[in-house]
């Protein structure tokens, strides 16, 4: 089945997704970026490994919309007649493209599905004509595919039909953050918490300095990643009274997985999130996982008490409980990371292709039918 | 009054010493006893701690906790009861038997009569209170708060599991019970609206029990229920609503005097410390106090002693001075138990209180948020009515019209206006905060916390009034008076062993208050009070505020400045040092109101106070 999917920046965790699905017999997979990154964004593209056609569309403006961008791009018809699919699956809400795609999929006598990862608990700007935009899309098109509960929801509360609905689980290359070139066994030391993402306010990144300065005991919080708030974080670090922290700055995929591997707990305060991919990393490392009930990764793979922790967003007392929870007893770190090995082994870039398949097939499949 | 602190938990090891440490923490509260008591129900314990100021029943044997015939039922109140004494005598008359004189007793016999029904019980009393309550046979902690949030009470689960609770958020903390970091989205929110935004704190993890609340902790774990709300409905007609308003508020004044310590009046120039001056004196108080600024261009001195003259009060006039609030700052920052821009004013009024020798003195405090007498009143609705219209216009557009105006006239409430968003919710954040979302996030603060999230964090929920003077009164109540007015007047007041009572905040003419229709109750003027009380002051009322804008350009310059632009204070990161430099500077130039710079400058000074090194 001629399959282009539409999605934004070429962001290196879709990879190891687009290789599965294209790897299946009957999918001939192309994709179609609108932009190679955005400036929120450092990271390396890793083209070379992507085993499927894929097209970058020219990019003529970009606009910032809170923390994100809307590309503006010339060439969508040229590229999706060239490839003349029998579905297109449309990677969101938030770019043009999408709904031009959209647009053009009737004259082309192609079926239409919407990749849905926004959740309720998203805080990205709403308003009420986007909204009633988004109901009429989900009940317009020919199906909605989604990443997980959170997003379940979300889609059915904008009045998708639930046989209409599909799940392709969220997913990462376990086996990248599983087969670490490091690791914490060998360690002695302080019990290392890892915090990895962009270090924007809805990352929750002063929910978890607000916690970690009452942390006691030998600890210390290694954080990963670039943004707005870097030099401020770092600032606040050097001036208020807390146990260690360093940051990590921006890491490679690779550096990460070390990152992940020579952690003993991942703690991931967002305050809003669609879905929170470094969860699965996390979780593939065997990490026990401290979140916030935010983001959409949660509702599927972090039980509280189980694999981790779930606290509220901006409420640091909680936060800080957990933290010593783990902090004070080994044992339960490591019986809650083995957990979190288990359960994500059930999200992989084969599940994903799956449920992203059977979604193109049925639509496909109707589509011949009618 | 007093201070209450204590733990319930499954944890075997309580800690005797952490109780007793909080209970240091709160020897200002209660000065004259301290005691607390180890309870233990099957796997379960609770700690009980009181620090007691003796006001009715002096003796020793009244001190707290009190337990009920059996010691089943214990608690440690704070507070003042004023129906005490029927409920008393229709416990006894159902075979209860007391052991003491005081208003606390009544609560553990009027908890077993309610067979354990937390609600009905609450619903009997009068007065205001904050107490914890230990019920061995269920195994239940009851913590409880009066209707609009007079006594403050904080819980925090303890690290093991179960609840601490305290009268002041810092005991929690300084005991050791609680180890507590910042709130950082609470600090924004402090920025906003110059008080800490309740249930939230300062305190990472420690939260207020909400007014008109209760909470439970027993073997289903820990439930917080609403036992009371303010509902206006307007039912009583322009004479009934005067008829009722005199009557209950004589009979609600002559409760406040129950005592068996002298009790005193604030009296500013104003119409609420006036109305409750007449019936007071008219059922015995002698004495009255009033503060006066001798280095600032006005004060309400000389009104003040025209109403104690007229009514025979006895009548002491309290200098105070910028340099004497200068060299007191550092105490003043360490009594606030949360900061607050807004609190020095009840600290000065208390230690003039305390010097003079008082331990009980009534307050005015309500009446302006009962009776309609702030300028909310009338801007909030206009400033809604506004939004409505202007959120055609982008915000970006409508953000630089408002700084061309703030550049012309500080506060000036066409910025505020300007920058509102539809809803009354929203026009009275606009109306009543301190600093916009823009000035928050000029200052660097919505870096920490996105400015959707503050706005959404922040922004009172628009209340379902269909009267526009009735909302803002929920409003009102909900915010300036429970965060800010309530807080400092227990806190300062506190900080010098000194009980102040509310009579204008009593239930009764709260209950008639809610009954009569805005139109009448929120006459300009607090009309509606002068004709009850017959205290007609109309027209002179320059307001009991201190004059900090003159004290911050004279002997306050220095510490304020400091406490502003210093690094080496706590929370320089939460503002960026460019920022702050900005705000002094526009401060000095007379393009900000004080009280931005003030805010800014107390907050970290309360930090600094209480050895926070954030």
């Amino acid at each position: 089945m001629r399959t282009t999917i539409l999605t934004s920046i070429m962001a290196p965790h879709r990879i190891a997704l687009f290789n599965a699905l294209a790897a299946m017999d009957d999918i001939d997979l192309s994709v179609i970026y609108l932009a190679r990154t955005d400036p929120s964004r450092r990271w390396e593209s890793h083209e070379s490994e992507m085993r499927f056609r894929h097209h970058l569309l020219r990019e003529h403006l970009r606009l910032k919309r809170g923390e994100s961008y809307v590309h503006l791009t010339s060439g969508l018809l040229a590229t999706l007649r060239s490839a003349n699919p029998d579905v297109i699956v449309g990677g969101g809400w938030d770019q043009f493209a999408y709904h031009e795609a959209l647009v053009l999929r009737s004259s082309m006598g192609s079926s239409f599905l919407w990749w849905v990862e926004s959740n309720l608990r998203d805080r990205r700007p709403e308003g009420r004509m986007l909204r009633a935009i988004k109901r009429r899309l989900v009940t317009s098109v020919d199906g909605v595919v989604v990443p997980g509960h959170a997003s379940l929801r979300y889609v059915e509360e904008l009045g998708a039909r639930p046989e209409r609905v599909w799940v392709a689980p969220n997913a990462v290359d376990n086996d990248r953050f599983a087969k670490p070139s490091g690791g914490r066994a060998g360690r002695t030391g302080p019990v290392r918490f890892l915090f990895a993402g962009r270090l924007e306010s809805s990352k929750g990144i002063a929910t978890l300095l607000d916690a970690w300065t009452r942390l006691r005991g030998d600890v210390e919080l290694v954080i990963v990643g670039a943004g707005s708030l870097d030099a401020a974080a770092r600032a606040r670090v050097a001036t208020a009274d807390m146990p260690p922290v360093r940051f990590a700055g921006h890491l490679g995929r690779d550096e990460l997985a070390d990152a992940y591997a020579a952690a003993d707990v991942f703690v991931f305060p967002s305050v809003s999130d669609p879905w929170g991919l470094v969860v699965n990393e996390a979780m593939a490392a065997g990490l026990p996982v401290i979140a916030t009930s935010a983001p959409g990764a949660i509702d599927d793979l972090v039980i509280d008490r189980d694999n981790g922790r779930v606290v509220e967003p901006f409420d640091p007392g909680p936060l800080t409980g957990a933290m010593q929870d783990l902090a004070d007893d080994e044992e339960l770190r490591r019986s809650m990371g083995m957990r979190s090995r288990e359960r994500i082994a059930r999200s992989s870039p084969l599940d994903w292709a799956a449920g992203m398949r059977e979604a193109i097939l049925a639509v496909a499949r109707e589509r011949v039918e009618s | 009054m007093c201070g209450i602190l204590g733990t319930a938990s499954g944890d075997p090891d309580l800690s005797d010493e952490l109780v007793a440490a909080g209970l240091k923490h709160l020897a200002h509260r209660g000065p004259e006893a301290a005691r607390q008591v180890l309870l233990r129900t099957g796997d379960r314990a609770c700690i009980l701690g009181h620090t007691r100021l003796r006001i009715i029943d002096v003796r020793e044997e009244a001190d707290q906790p009190i337990q009920n015939e059996d010691g089943s039922v214990q608690v440690v109140f704070n507070g003042e009861l004023y129906n005490f004494v029927e409920i008393r005598a229709e416990l006894m008359a159902v075979g209860h038997r007391f052991s003491s004189e005081t208003d606390t007793e009544v609560l553990v016999h009027l908890y077993e009569e309610a067979d354990g029904d937390v609600a009905t019980m609450l619903s009997r009393l009068r007065g205001m209170f904050a107490f914890a309550l230990w019920d061995a046979a269920r195994g239940r902690l009851v913590l409880a708060r009066d209707r609009l949030g007079i006594k403050p009470l904080y819980h925090a689960p303890l690290p093991r599991g179960g609840v601490a609770f305290a009268s002041e958020a810092m005991a929690l903390v300084s005991s050791g019970l609680v180890d507590a970091g910042p709130d950082t989205a609470s600090l924004v929110g402090y920025l906003l609206w110059g008080s800490v935004q309740g249930p939230r704190t300062i305190l990472g993890g420690v939260q207020e029990l909400p007014p008109g609340s209760y909470l439970t902790w027993d073997e289903r774990g820990e439930q917080v229920a609403r036992w009371w709300r303010p509902a206006f409905d307007g039912t009583l007609s322009d004479h009934d609503a005067l008829d009722h308003l005199r009557s209950t508020l004589d009979d609600a004044v002559r409760r406040h005097l129950v005592a068996d310590r002298e009790i005193g009046l604030f009296l500013s120039g104003g119409v609420e410390s006036g109305a409750i001056a007449t019936p007071a004196a008219n059922a015995g108080a002698v004495r009255s106090l009033t503060v006066t600024f001798p280095d600032a261009g006005h004060d309400e001195g000389e009104l003040a002693r025209a109403t104690a003259d007229s009514l025979g009060l006895r009548h002491d006039a309290v200098p105070v001075t910028g340099t004497d609030i200068a060299s007191a700052l550092p105490v003043i920052a360490g009594a606030m138990d949360q900061p607050t821009a807004d609190g020095v004013n009840s600290w000065i009024v208390s230690r003039a209180a305390h010097e003079a020798g008082l331990v009980v003195a009534l307050s005015g405090v309500g009446g302006d948020e009962l009776f309609g007498g702030y300028p909310s009143f009338r801007l909030v609705p206009k400033v809604a009515a506004a939004a409505s219209v202007q959120r055609i216009v982008p915000t970006s557009i409508r953000g630089a019209m408002a700084d061309v105006v703030v550049g012309r006239r500080p506060g000036a409430p066409a910025a505020r206006t300007l920058m509102a968003s539809p809803g009354i919710g929203s026009a009275y954040r606009a109306v009543r905060g301190v600093f916009g979302l823009r000035d928050v996030d000029r200052l660097g603060a919505l870096r920490w916390i996105g400015e959707q999230d503050a706005r959404r964090l922040f922004t009172p929920s628009s209340p379902e009034a269909e009267d526009n003077g009735d909302a803002v009164a929920l409003l009102e109540l909900d915010r300036y008076l429970r965060n800010q007015l309530l807080r400092d007047t227990d806190v300062m007041s506190m900080a010098h062993s000194l009980e102040i009572r509310v009579p204008l905040l009593d239930d009764a003419v709260v209950a008639t208050a809610m009954h009569v229709p805005s139109s009448v109750r929120n006459a300009p003027g607090k009309r509606l009070l002068q004709r009850a009380t017959g205290f007609d002051r109309a027209g002179e009322k320059r307001g009991f505020t201190l004059p900090l804008d003159e004290w911050m350009r004279g002997p306050l310059r220095g510490p304020a400045r400091e406490a502003v632009l210093s690094d080496a204070l706590p929370l320089a990161w939460l503002m960026t040092q460019p920022a702050r430099r900005r705000l002094w500077d526009a401060f000095e130039r007379g393009r900000v109101h004080w009280s931005r710079p003030w805010a800014v400058g107390v907050l970290r000074r309360c930090a600094d106070a209480h050895e926070r090194r954030w």
